[in-house]
């Protein structure tokens, strides 16, 4: 939980991200091959959540899936997206791969939403490969403007 | 048309994940680009150099951050084309995300058949 509003200013972190990335490929790890096992999370989509006086907005990039084989539930405030990424190739050609970076395979990510979060006011749309879901907040939730009286004198 | 070339620019990019495949008799090269649509997406070819790059016009919402996995940015990634590659036979489309780019191969490098005569 985070107070602190964090924009596009200078983030010296990223620039570990990128150069831990620049070394990775360097390598060639994180490639396919070791990102596999029954408990390796690397694969799990990147998922993005952000509260405000509305709501939630969760964002999650998925490239290369299909709206058909996505799933997306919640229950008791868990949200769990779920689907498959099928290899994208061209039916009935015969193809020779040189190099896969790109993983597929099924997926599944859950996210503990706040108590806030109403179940029954949500939304979902995929747009370019980036799956976006809306969430409301519960009436009792949202902030509520108490006006103050001033009581004059004594 | 196998090694790409890494630039150091002063622009962070963004690392896309791609595949590369020989399909038929051309190369098929993949990118995952999640948030970028047709009209942000840009291919450019300079002396051998296939540059693929693509603006995601994407606002970071206002509020508190609960989680931030995703990485905000600009992706690039220059590959480099090789001799038997043809750069006026490459085509692209992108949809859900991914570019797929269908590169050709010059004549002179397809394999030619040579007929014997008998005399």
């Amino acid at each position: 939980m985070n107070l602190v509003r964090r924009d596009s200013a200078y983030r010296p972190l990223n620039e570990f991200d990128r150069l831990r990335e620049e070394i990775n490929q360097l390598f060639d790890f994180g490639s396919e091959t070791d990102a596999r096992g029954l408990f390796d999370r690397s694969v799990s989509p990147p998922v993005d959540l952000v509260e405000n006086e509305e709501g939630f907005l969760v964002t999650c990039d998925l490239p290369g899936v299909d709206e058909k084989n996505l799933d997306v539930s919640i229950t008791n405030n868990v949200l769990t997206i779920r689907g498959e990424k099928h290899q994208e190739r061209n039916a009935g050609t015969e193809e020779t791969s040189y190099r896969r970076e790109i993983w597929s395979g099924s997926f599944q990510r859950t996210i503990s939403l706040p108590a806030t979060a109403n179940a029954d006011d949500v939304d979902a749309g995929m747009k370019n490969g980036v799956l976006t879901i809306r969430i409301g907040k519960r009436e009792e939730a949202k902030p509520r403007r108490i006006t103050v009286g001033v009581n004059q004198g004594r | 048309m196998q090694k790409e070339v890494t630039k150091s620019t002063n622009d962070t990019w963004l690392v896309p994940a791609y595949n590369v495949s020989k399909e038929d008799e051309s190369i098929i090269l993949r990118i995952e680009m999640p948030g970028v649509d047709k009209d942000n997406l840009d291919i450019t070819v300079e002396n051998n150099q296939l540059f693929v790059t693509g603006h995601r016009e994407e606002k970071a919402p206002e509020g508190a951050w609960l989680i931030r996995e995703r990485r905000r940015g600009n992706y690039r990634r220059v590959f480099t084309l090789d001799d038997t590659t043809d750069p006026e036979a490459i085509s692209a489309e992108i949809a859900h995300g991914v570019v797929t780019m269908r590169i050709g191969f010059k004549a002179t490098a397809k394999p030619r058949k040579i007929e014997v005569k008998a005399h």
